[in-house]
């Protein structure tokens, strides 16, 4: 099976038919997209697949066939915090424990790592420790002053709620989305990192490209 | 189950069997290992098992003898795990409790207990000899000689074989065997199929091998074994013809393809499983990964009805979706996979997928064998 990978080395697909010792999963495209331009934005990433599952039920029955997988060395879990980081990370515990894992107790700021056959690695977003989703780590990663985000979250809280499609809980992804809409051109996340909309080096964004030299970079066995 | 120290197999425990279940892993992982053994385990170690594993692996040696008549010279230290046939360190194949444990071991006779010995009408004790025994529930079983130390053949053991002191006729311990049917990766001889269609015909299975064998082509109407036995042309041996709905006369099974005969030879396989274990290897060979899922259809629900335990190997992804399929559509519990992976250089892992795990890792392309 021919599967592109995309390196951080090049920008080039490099086509590869080994099997997969480094993989990310992730919930959906959005996340997918975010990471890869991260990681091109990022110096010294090291190399691994992105897998999007299709929501979090998925991820949880990805996770055993993603670590007992033939020749794995490392295996990254990203996953939403939603509203309840704390019951997200025990779910996410019992489904490791299946697969013989043993996770520290609490939450880790910083991105969890367990070290073993394969490395195992856990990132709630935004920042493992608060709710919100992949939009608010994005959130932190707007230019610090810039003059159009406070306009966006105006905006978007003076529409008036009868006329709000969004749920109360998903008003950061439409604030992000209307600030997206108004660059240069109108970006989707991933691509926003990209063209530099975004602050690559604020604290949030350093500490998950940590995480993932950290889970992925070392050299195998 | 648990294997110690048979052939390319260290250690392996499996907790759980499913009642059927599909191994992989990479060549020389211990696959079909692992099918030996579990024959071995059903046969409790009966010599002719051992020798059909030895001969499969070329590991009998066939020389001309005295008077140039064929002498056969089976290599009993490749069936030990690194060659090494010390007491104490017997093969061990059985449940994973220890209770139903066959051994098989290599003892010289002066280690004998008074009941060995006298199976035998001549002296041991002198014999520059050693003994292949098996061992189940506490009794032995004398299975054949061994020259005495890991050295080539001696020259003189054709002609010193052939009058050894050999186990009386009475007094081999009853040993209930398990039926145990084994479908090796190619086709079965004409033969093989015949004698299996003749446990089967007109009773109630022949209409089931002849359902699974209309999976796999349209329009097979009856089935039927055809030929002279003695004859040793393969035109006119003993052969299975299938009548089609379209054409005048009937149609050699082998002229459809390899598949069909493949899905055919498991079809009665199983029929002549019943309760007791079937063993497939490479159970996908030939068969087009589209029918895959009917294959495994077929295997699952068959084994239900008859009650029979079935292991096979695969190399292959359709193979494994197939099964999963098929496996999610009759009883998720009924199914597992295994991946054999070897640990440095004595210990195999097996590393357990359910049928869920399975389905998960198709749809996602997560490779698993």
């Amino acid at each position: 099976m021919w599967r592109p990978i995309w390196t951080s080395r090049s920008d080039k697909f490099v086509a590869k038919e080994t099997p997969r010792k480094k993989i990310l999963l992730v919930e959906g495209p959005d996340d997918e997209h975010v990471v890869r331009h991260l990681v091109m934005r990022s110096e010294r990433m090291p190399s691994f697949h992105i897998l999007p599952v299709g929501g979090f039920p998925n991820l949880k029955k990805a996770i055993r066939p993603a670590i007992n997988s033939h020749r794995r060395t490392a295996v990254g879990i990203l996953a939403d915090a939603n509203n309840d980081p704390e019951g997200r990370w025990s779910a996410l515990a019992y489904q490791l424990r299946a697969a013989d894992v043993q996770l520290p107790s609490g939450l880790q700021a910083t991105g969890t790592i367990v070290q073993g056959q394969p490395r195992v690695g856990i990132w709630l977003m935004p920042d493992n420790q608060s709710s919100g989703e992949i939009e608010q780590f994005i959130g932190s990663l707007i230019p610090e002053g810039d003059p159009v985000w406070p306009r966006a979250i105006q905006y978007a809280d003076g529409i008036p709620a009868i006329d709000r499609k969004f749920a109360p809980a998903k008003a950061q992804r439409a604030k992000i989305h209307v600030w997206l809409a108004t660059r240069k051109e109108p970006r989707k996340m991933g691509e926003a990192i990209g063209a530099l909309d975004l602050d690559t080096s604020a604290r949030v964004a350093t500490e998950f490209a940590d995480w993932l030299r950290a889970l992925f970079g070392q050299p195998e066995k | 189950m648990g294997i110690r120290n048979f052939r390319g197999i260290g250690q392996l425990s499996i907790k759980h069997l499913g009642r059927v279940t599909l191994i992989g892993g990479d060549n020389g992982a211990g696959k079909t290992t692992l099918l030996d053994a579990v024959r071995v385990h059903a046969a409790r170690a009966r010599l002719r098992i051992l020798l059909d594993v030895l001969n499969r692996n070329e590991e009998i040696e066939r020389r001309l003898g005295e008077n140039d008549t064929p002498v056969e010279y089976p290599d009993y230290t490749a069936l030990f795990h690194g060659r090494s046939v010390g007491s104490g360190r017997p093969i061990t194949i059985g449940p994973i409790d220890g209770t139903d444990d066959v051994h098989i071991e290599v003892s010289a006779p002066s280690e004998w207990d008074g009941v060995q010995t006298s199976f035998f009408d001549e002296e041991l004790a002198d014999l520059p000899l050693r003994a292949l025994t098996a061992v189940y529930q506490q009794e032995r079983q004398f299975l054949d000689w061994l020259p005495d130390d890991g050295d080539p053949i001696p020259e003189w053991w054709g002609r010193r074989k052939a009058s050894l002191p050999w186990r009386r006729r009475y007094g081999r311990p009853d040993w209930s065997v398990t039926t145990c049917r084994a479908l090796g990766p190619g086709l079965p001889p004409n033969q093989v199929l015949a004698h299996s269609w003749d446990t089967i015909a007109l009773t109630d299975h022949e209409r089931f091998s002849l359902e699974a064998l209309q999976i796999a082509v349209d329009g097979v109407e009856r089935i039927a074994v055809v030929g002279n036995e003695d004859s040793r042309r393969a035109t006119r041996g003993r052969r299975v013809v299938v009548k089609l709905k379209d054409s005048p006369g009937p149609v050699p099974l082998k002229s459809l393809g390899d598949g069909v005969t493949r899905m055919f030879s498991t079809a009665l396989a199983l029929a002549n499983s019943r309760n007791g274990i079937l063993v497939l290897d490479e159970a996908e060979n030939g068969i087009h990964y589209s029918l895959q899922r009917d294959f495994w259809n077929m295997v699952l629900r068959t084994a239900r009805e008859y009650n029979i335990q079935v292991l096979a190997t695969t190399h292959s992804r359709d193979c494994l979706r197939g099964f999963a399929k098929a496996a999610a559509q009759t009883d998720k519990s009924e199914g597992l996979f295994f991946r054999l992976d070897p640990v440095d250089g004595d210990r195999v892992r097996a590393v357990r997928y359910t049928v869920e795990d399975l389905c998960v890792a198709a749809d996602l392309d997560i490779e698993v064998r």
